[in-house]
């Protein structure tokens, strides 16, 4: 026993270093000023940090971008999920499965193959979803579905929302009252694990945008390939890292908040 | 009189349901019903037609950019999933304090893919890679013939993506493994290696094919880590379609069409057969 545990320790040890590596030469490369051999040149040497943070405006101005479409669509589709799932709930049980079916659905028709098909059916026809921003908007809130429903659905059942709603109308609330006093904020741990899963999913996007946005619409994803394009200097380097942990704190943030949530509903 | 209030009463009801649903059908259904619709008309005269399916498997660039994706989807995903496996495995063997440290990694590497991936590649072994740079300069010849940006090159960086997402998805299957079966069979004689063999992996096998078809449609699907090591001309199915309705030689849509619907064929067959195995291995009566 006690050997066959040791074995299992040097997979993970070996395992860690595989997958910490990438990360960390990335990031020491940020700091150096070239690497081509053993070691990397100037190391530590932070100017291209520097201007990451006071001089390059486009940058930021592209983060901003990128987190108004990813916001957007989230309430898309939380508010569509919360409104279809509630009423599901509530009234028509047996609807679960046809809803489950369609959030699945984008792990099939995955990014590139919704987005050329959403293209080719309204691009250039002067409806209102021929317009890019809004296509942009609903094919995230499509894609996000799956993360959304899961993360709804299993609240609304663990809060045991059916006689939550039938006791606050014994004592005469009303059901919007209800809704939005009662439910709602029992569903918040929920639609926040949803939220921010769905944001890493947008955040990293980049098929997508350079399908649908073509070259109008620039993203923190776009910086980094046209950073990449340039050269695969340090200072791309420095770029790439501070998305990284744009995207991995969001990520934390949602682990934390499913494990609270998870603690509670097993509770 | 009655029963029409209480139709009317029921619809009424069903009324919040209209966003998701009227969502769903403009962004999900109809394009994908007229994308499979498109693949199977003909491009000048709107006719009914399978050749835009024949062409996809015969006219060498397609034939070529299915094959391509397919054999890097496979190798990848075998590869992946067997030390998905083995780190699973060691997870759930050493207990709680290693996954407290672990799963971060995990997670971590997760959310590298993409960019930041197909950089760090570079960066090591690419052809100005430090890496390769630093053993050339020490006379060591391992990564000589070794080129990152061919189609079989690329196949480590599709397994170092493939296994955090392998693992991830193999942990609660070996929770379900109990201990108690471990001793039990100890007792009875058998060896670590045969417990697992034997009572392990059976057991395992519905998680095991759930996982594999996961890992494979997200190898197969992958568009931008190999998007920046190729650029637009690579012969992958997500690249090469995107690249026929995007690109500066303007192909046929129709084709297109027809390439993404055999890319979800693909995915769709990989999942069958998977549910198919799921099926067998329930049969055989091993899960308890």
């Amino acid at each position: 026993m006690k050997k066959s545990n040791a074995l299992h320790y040097v997979v993970l040890i070996v395992a860690t270093i595989i997958f910490i590596a990438p990360l960390l030469f990335v990031l020491i490369y940020s700091f150096s000023n070239g690497w081509m051999n053993l070691l990397p040149n100037e190391f530590p040497n932070t100017q291209f940090w520097h201007e990451l943070f006071f001089e390059s405006e486009t940058f930021w101005e592209n983060v901003g971008r990128s987190i108004i479409l990813c916001i957007v669509p989230i309430i898309i589709s939380l508010l569509c999920m919360i409104l279809a799932m509630y009423t599901i709930v509530m009234h028509f049980p047996q609807l679960d499965g046809i809803v489950q079916t369609i959030s699945m659905l984008p792990y099939t028709l995955r990014g590139v193959v919704l987005a050329i098909s959403i293209l080719t059916l309204y691009a250039g026809k002067g409806t209102i979803f021929s317009d890019r921003i809004v296509m942009l908007f609903c094919v995230y809130a499509v894609i996000i579905l799956p993360f959304v429903y899961r993360g709804l659905r299993n609240n609304l059942y663990a809060i045991n929302t059916k006689q939550i709603v039938e006791a606050a109308e014994l004592l005469g609330a009303s059901g919007l009252y209800t809704f939005f006093r009662i439910i709602v904020p029992n569903m918040l741990t929920g639609i926040a694990v949803s939220a921010l899963l769905s944001f890493g999913a947008i955040f990293t996007d980049y098929s997508i945008v350079k399908l649908i946005g073509g070259n109008r619409f620039e993203t923190a994803q776009t910086f980094l390939y046209y950073q990449q394009k340039s050269g695969y200097g340090p200072k791309t380097a420095s770029y790439i890292i501070m998305v990284f942990i744009i995207i991995f704190s969001i990520a934390i943030i949602s682990y934390q908040l499913q494990k609270r949530n998870d603690k509670d509903q097993s509770k | 009189m009655r029963t029409i209030k209480k139709i009317t009463h029921r619809i009424l009801q069903l009324a919040p349901t209209l966003p998701f649903f009227i969502l769903a059908v403009c962004f999900l259904v109809l394009p994908f019903i007229s994308m499979v619709s498109r693949s199977l008309t003909d491009e000048n005269t709107g006719a009914f037609t399978f050749n835009n399916y024949t062409l996809c498997f015969t006219k060498n660039v397609y034939k070529v950019t299915i094959t391509n994706s397919l054999r890097i989807s496979f190798i990848a995903t075998f590869v992946a999933m067997i030390v998905a496996f083995f780190v699973a495995m060691a997870i759930y063997s050493t207990g709680l304090r290693t996954r407290k440290w672990f799963m971060p990694v995990m997670h971590m590497s997760q959310n590298f893919a993409g960019f930041p991936l197909s950089f760090a590649f570079i960066l090591m072994v690419g052809k100005q890679g430090f890496i390769r740079l630093s053993l050339e300069a020490a006379n060591i010849g391992i990564l000589k013939n070794y080129n990152l940006m061919t189609y079989t090159g690329v196949i480590p960086v599709y397994v170092w993506f493939g296994i955090p997402l392998g693992a991830l998805l193999l942990l609660p299957g070996f929770e379900a493994v109990k201990n108690e079966w471990k001793e039990a069979s100890k007792l009875l004689g058998c060896s670590n290696v045969g417990f697992w063999f034997r009572i392990g992996i059976p057991n395992l096998m519905p998680t095991l094919l759930g996982t594999l078809s996961i890992v494979f449609a997200d190898s197969i699907t992958t568009y931008t880590t190999s998007y920046i090591l190729f650029g637009g001309t690579a012969l992958l199915l997500p690249i090469k379609i995107a690249n026929m309705f995007s690109g500066d030689l303007k192909a046929s849509e129709e084709v297109g069409c027809a390439l993404s619907v055999i890319l979800i064929l693909i995915i769709l067959l990989v999942m069958i057969i998977c549910n198919i195995g799921k099926r067998i291995s329930a049969k055989r009566g091993v899960t308890a």
